[in-house]
């Protein structure tokens, strides 16, 4: 008999993105141990044909342009996630890339949200929120930009329970 | 260490396999919700045609795609996840697309400021001086560094190659795979992407503190 499997994209998202969510916040307390142990410890830190590379040909040209192309440098960038939505603003939970041990809570106004992004914005939206510098033509200007997931947002609840599950892997480690 | 010499890091998806290039428009991606409508309406189109599609959408994403090789970069580091979240997109809906090859690969263009610095960093990766007698000042122009063996069909290489700007290099670090299913497409940028930037930025750093400290 043959059986014909079909994957749900939406939900595998989904998945994926509480395995995220738990993988961050650990892999996040593990780095944090890891370098507190470096640092007590002094530890030294040490052609296919079809290959899929990257053709640079299109980043040398941004590059020979770099003092009118607008780029941005010394990014934070946060994963967010919509709890609230209000007339004017909206409150989201906040994942730090660089640092995702804890979440932090934060409220935006919609005016942040570009008009192509506000059909996105709902309870349980995925956004990604990154501030920088902005270099163009010699100015240096201070960004913020949001982005909103077009796919696997997630329930607040279902957020909430995988940070807890988080927690509690992280209450459970034990360290040698 | 890197944030001394960074000037522009990219992040690309590059997809070896067999395309319909004519499929892959700006208003696609829009009316599948990939991408924002007003997007779509500005991109700037060089070329679709039966053999080879290629537009710009904004200035974060460079598509390309044809009978064999589709390719997505960005420049903007804001735009590294919007990037995977498309590919994952547009690969979830064509979903009978023949693949055979998957590369993930994270750019970084180091300008190194100086002559000093230039030499210093090719005679570390290369002793040049063995060199001396048959070829005068020699220097190092394209190094490419791979793993001798693909394990679990995943290999990495890295190159480097002089950037546009002078005093000014490009290090690019291909994780490839080979893919048997889409599903595996899927499954490495779901899982490998975070793993993958991590890795990439530490093999920097470490390149550089290893020359420069």
């Amino acid at each position: 008999m043959e059986t014909n499997i079909r994957l749900d994209y939406d939900k595998i998202s989904k998945i994926n993105d509480l395995g995220n969510i738990v993988n961050q916040y650990i892999s996040g307390v593990i780095k944090e141990r890891n370098i507190s142990i470096e640092k007590n410890n002094s530890i030294d830190i040490i052609t296919d044909d079809n290959k899929a590379e990257f053709d640079l040909t299109w980043l040398q040209k941004i590059d020979s342009k770099k003092d009118v192309y607008e780029y941005m440098s010394n990014i934070q960038s946060w994963t967010g996630y919509v709890s609230d939505i209000e007339e004017d603003n909206f409150t989201a939970k906040l994942i730090d890339k660089k640092d995702p041990t804890t979440y932090e809570i934060a409220t935006f106004s919609k005016e942040d949200v570009s008009d192509g992004d506000l059909n996105l914005l709902k309870p349980g939206a995925v956004f990604y929120w990154s501030i920088g510098y902005a270099t163009n033509k010699g100015q240096r200007i201070k960004q913020s930009l949001i982005r909103f997931r077009r796919s696997g947002n997630i329930s607040v609840q279902v957020f909430d329970q995988a940070m807890d599950r988080a927690e509690e892997l992280n209450q459970n480690l034990t360290w040698d | 260490m890197m944030e001394k010499y960074l000037q522009i890091e990219a992040r690309s998806v590059v997809l070896i396999g067999n395309f319909n290039p004519l499929i892959f428009q700006p208003a696609w991606f829009s009316q599948k919700e990939l991408i924002q409508e007003e997007e779509a309406r500005s991109a700037v189109i060089e070329i679709i045609h039966p053999e080879i599609t290629k537009f710009n959408i904004g200035d974060w994403l460079n598509f390309e795609v044809t009978v064999n090789r589709c390719s997505f970069t960005t420049a903007k580091e804001p735009y590294f996840e919007p990037i995977k979240d498309l590919v994952f997109g547009i690969f979830s809906i064509l979903r009978e697309t023949p693949i055979s090859a998957l590369g993930i690969n994270n750019t970084f263009n180091l300008l190194l400021h100086n002559y000093e610095n230039n030499y210093k960093f090719g005679s570390t990766l290369t002793p040049l001086d063995i060199w001396d007698q048959k070829i005068k000042k020699p220097r190092l122009l394209r190094l490419e560094i791979i793993e001798e063996e693909r394990i679990d069909n995943f290999r990495r290489s890295i190159s480097i190659t002089p950037s546009n700007q002078k005093m000014g290099i490009s290090i690019n670090i291909n994780n490839d795979y080979k893919i048997k299913k889409i599903e595996s497409v899927l499954d490495i940028l779901s899982s490998k992407w975070d793993e993958h930037s991590t890795e990439a930025r530490n093999i920097v750093n470490d390149l550089l503190r290893k020359i420069f400290n």
